[in-house]
């Protein structure tokens, strides 16, 4: 063992201090990079030389840099942001519908509701009266406004979703290929080096996938080379190096579908805010939409109804207070068409119908909600089938994937409004003899307030539009429930990796002190060595 | 448990954040003076509070109703007190008529009163209450009675105003049976000189009249009338022609309109009294769902103003503590 062997040592250890310095102002510098996993440098004695007597230490070496990670956590941490991102999704777009409904604040239907029938009240009272008729039509405006503002309110909140659906998708489909790149480049990285070894890299792909995780439900998994694969809906967003195209399709109903490499995966996207905006939508739409368009055909129909009955100032009967329901159908067929009329309000139930056909030319009405059969029978172009006072005619070639849809809810908002232009002819008296003073049909008109309506299940319309208000604050309170939870429960696992591979200040100034001085001693080392050998020399 | 500096000042944000919130959700609470600012803070709340005001704007619905009937009802009311005080004096005339020892200076100027209440009546009965004519029934645009035939032009329509959720109410008396009797079965009487009046029910309200002489067979007079202004109308004529025994067979018929008119009258002031009644009752009933609704979404103001303290303590307290925590570093202790 030479003088020179104490160089020796002194190196590595300078070397050794030198390279934890490193680590640690890197640490240092990453203290608030979102993503970036704690570094730590793993010493290692070197190989002992053998000397008479035993074996002498020959210094230390640098083993490796250990990424403080946690694998497990990651993992949960991606799942929980995903349950997160749907969670803010759905209170977001649940707590504007609400306020949609919030007759706290003035909104809502509730009061020209009531102002409506009070107005029957007052023409009742003073049947011959045009200023009580003329009020009564403005309040029925009124009342068609509302329904309207309200309708327009959701269903911009649902292309709001829609919209944002498509941005989302650009965004994902970016960082697809950030980890497509960065897989690319830690397999690079690593061969031959063994896993783990490029910290940097992945710690900036667990920086993508953490961002990603809250846009949209995927797993992932690591294969041997350190590449990542990414699935969402069961189909390859990035598989190593390549990378799939998501895209936003418009279906039929006017809303965006998920497609994945051609492949249609909507239903299987339920987290993430994608996912979450997706079922928000679809709940708005079965929910409040539906709710809302059914009273307010249901309020055109009884009021129609009622109406139809009765005699105006100027004798003229059978005319609508509000322009009368239409249906709406859709078209899900190549080689046929619909059309439908209603032919007798009175039966009408306001169900939607949605007509199928199977492969030995029947066809099959089924009703909505509640999927009963209404009717049924053998096809055949042009003949027209009537069910509950609706009447369709289908013409041309069907086949078993054929299907329409017929919907008097549809448009029953867009198409709410006044029919009647002329105050004289609001139909007050019951019969044609009794004019002006007659007031008997105004008396039912205004008690269709306080009467169950058969279509709204038995309650009366304020009682329905209740129900509305309760659902939609129901679900917008729930929400807000979820999201607190999955919040905390975020903030919690962010907190259990934060203490493992996160940066503590205090102990990194610790670190850089405590490598200063092995440093220091490692160059003070060096310069006894120095000495020694200035020694020797001098003799 | 390893901390790391992330994790206070992670820890710090997200406390900030929920105190912030309650902090404005208190706010919004004391500003609004509502314990109910959307539906999502307390849905069963707001449900009992929609259905209370829905209560409160029928109930607000049914008083104007309740006032309306009762303006249309105390102006026939009115009417009904002139028409009783006519019928009268038109009585009156009739038996100084009937006692036929009067000179014909006399006898016209009774004439002349008889044909001054025929169009007192005239008007009290084509009176209008806001535009409307009150005692023809449903046929309120036109005159109840024709001005120069005297007939019923109405027609026997109760107009029905909603006073509470059952229950409706007539505001209006037809003419048909203020103005009008229907004798129920012919009846007879005597009259002075031995004579023989016959009453006969006609068609609708008329009757028929005969005065027979003293052997009850031979007619020597007939007339008929349907309402009481025609009554008058033959009585101002029999007066001026000195026709006692017409004077005299009217005397009774008079008495009948005018106990038609007072019961009338009296279903009348039963109506009135009945929306007085049920006046008081929405009233109170209202009184009592006001304060079920502010009870439900009214803020307490108190323990809103405490809640507020209490956030802004534990707001405080957080801003106190952090500035210490925060503030601690072994790099500060490094040189």
């Amino acid at each position: 063992m030479s003088i020179y062997g104490l160089f020796d040592i002194g190196k590595s250890a300078l070397f050794a201090s030198q390279t934890a310095l490193q680590t640690t102002s890197s640490n240092i510098a990453n203290a608030n990079t979102p993503g970036y996993s704690r570094q730590e440098v793993v010493l290692a004695i070197s190989h002992p030389a053998e000397i008479r007597g035993g074996y002498l230490g020959r210094g230390v070496s640098v083993a490796g840099i250990r990424r403080n990670y946690d694998s497990f956590i990651q993992a949960q941490l991606l799942g929980q942001r995903q349950n997160y991102g749907r969670s803010a999704a759905l209170q977001q777009s649940l707590s504007q519908i609400e306020q949609v409904f919030n007759d706290g604040a003035g909104l809502g239907l509730s009061r020209p509701l009531a102002a409506y029938f009070s107005a029957w009240h007052e023409v009742s009272t003073n049947p011959e009266g045009l200023t009580q008729r003329q009020v009564l039509l403005q309040n029925g405006s009124a009342l068609a406004r509302a329904a309207q503002a309200t309708e327009r309110s959701i269903l911009d909140t649902v292309r709001a979703a829609n919209d944002e659906i498509g941005q989302i998708v650009d965004r994902v489909n970016a960082m697809a290929k950030d980890v497509a790149l960065l897989n690319e480049r830690i397999v690079q990285a690593e061969a031959g080096l063994g896993r783990e070894a490029a910290h940097d890299l992945r710690n900036q792909r667990d920086a993508v996938l953490t961002d990603l995780s809250q846009l949209i439900e995927f797993s992932s998994f690591e294969d041997a080379n350190g590449a990542v694969t990414v699935t969402a809906g069961m189909r390859n967003l990035v598989a190593g190096a390549r990378t799939n195209t998501l895209s936003a399709v418009t279906n039929q109903e006017g809303d965006k579908d998920l497609t994945l490499d051609g492949i249609n995966i909507t239903p299987a996207v339920q987290n993430g805010r994608v996912g979450g905006l997706i079922s928000v939508r679809e709940d708005i739409k079965a929910n409040a939409l539906t709710s809302l368009r059914k009273l307010v055909a249901s309020i055109t129909r009884e009021v129609n109804l009622q109406h139809n009955a009765g005699f105006g100032l100027d004798g003229s009967t059978g005319s609508n207070f509000f322009a009368p329901l239409q249906l709406a159908t859709r078209d899900y067929s190549a080689g046929a068409d619909i059309t439908a009329t209603i032919t007798d309000l009175t039966q009408v139930t306001l169900d939607e119908y949605d007509v199928r056909f199977d492969s030995g030319g029947n066809y099959y009405v089924y009703s909505r909600p509640g999927g009963t059969l209404a009717a049924s029978g053998v096809y055949a172009s042009g003949s027209p089938i009537t069910v509950n006072g609706v009447e369709f005619t289908i013409t041309g070639a069907v086949t078993a994937t054929d299907r329409f849809v017929v919907s008097p809810l549809e448009n029953a908002v867009r198409n709410f409004g006044v029919a009647l232009s002329d105050p004289q002819q609001v139909a007050a008296s019951s019969s044609a003899l009794e004019l002006p003073g007659n007031n008997v049909n105004a008396l039912a008109l205004a008690g269709l307030a306080d009467s169950g309506i058969a279509n709204l299940q038995g309650s009366t319309f304020s009682a329905y539009y209740q129900s509305i208000v309760s659902t939609v604050g129901t679900q917008s309170r729930a929400s807000q429930d979820t999201l607190t939870f999955d919040e905390n429960l975020m903030a919690e696992l962010a907190n259990r990796r934060e203490s493992l591979s996160g940066v503590s200040l205090d102990e990194e100034a610790a670190n850089l002190l405590r490598y200063q001085r092995s440093f220091e001693a490692g160059a003070r080392l060096i310069s006894v060595a120095d000495e020694l050998l200035q020694t020797v020399l001098r003799l | 448990m390893r901390v790391t500096s992330f994790m206070i000042y992670d820890q710090l944000t997200r406390s900030l954040q929920r105190n912030l919130e309650d902090l404005a959700e208190v706010q919004a609470r004391l500003a609004s003076g509502k314990k109910i600012n959307k539906p999502s803070d307390d849905v069963i709340g707001l449900m009992r509070a929609l259905d209370y005001r829905v209560s409160i704007n029928a109930g607000e619905q049914y008083r104007r109703n309740i006032e309306e009937a009762e303006a249309q009802l105390g102006f026939a009311d009115a009417a009904l007190t002139s028409l009783t005080d006519s019928i009268l004096r038109a009585k009156g005339l009739a038996v100084t008529g009937a006692s036929g020892t009067l000179g014909p200076d006399v006898l016209a100027t009774l004439a002349q009163d008889a044909a001054q209440i025929k169009n007192t009546l005239l008007n009290l009965g084509n009176s209008r209450f806001r535009d409307r004519y009150a005692f023809a029934g449903f046929r309120t645009d036109q005159p109840a009675f024709d001005a120069t035939t005297f007939a019923y032009q109405g027609d026997a329509g109760l107009i029905q105003a909603p006073i509470d959720r059952t229950g409706t109410i007539p505001v209006n008396i037809p003419g048909s049976s203020a103005f009008a009797y229907t004798l129920p079965a012919a009846t007879s009487a005597s009259l002075s000189g031995g004579r023989f009046v016959h009453y006969t029910p006609g068609a609708g309200t008329t009757v028929q009249v005969e005065i027979r002489d003293t052997d009850n067979v031979t007619v020597l007079d007939t007339f008929s009338f349907s309402n009481v202004i025609e009554a008058v109308d033959i009585l101002g004529t029999a007066l001026a022609a000195g026709d006692v025994p017409r004077s005299e067979a009217l005397v009774s018929v008079l008495d009948r309109f005018r106990t038609q008119a007072i019961n009338a009258q009296a279903e009348v002031g039963v109506r009135l009294a009945q929306l007085g009644n049920q006046k008081t009752r929405q009233s109170a009933t209202t009184l009592t769902l006001q304060q079920a609704l502010s009870a439900a979404e009214d803020a307490d103001i108190a323990r809103t103003a405490t809640e507020l303290n209490k956030v802004e303590t534990a707001l405080q307290a957080l801003l106190k503590s952090s500035s210490r925590i925060l503030s601690q570093s072994l790099l500060d202790f490094l040189r």
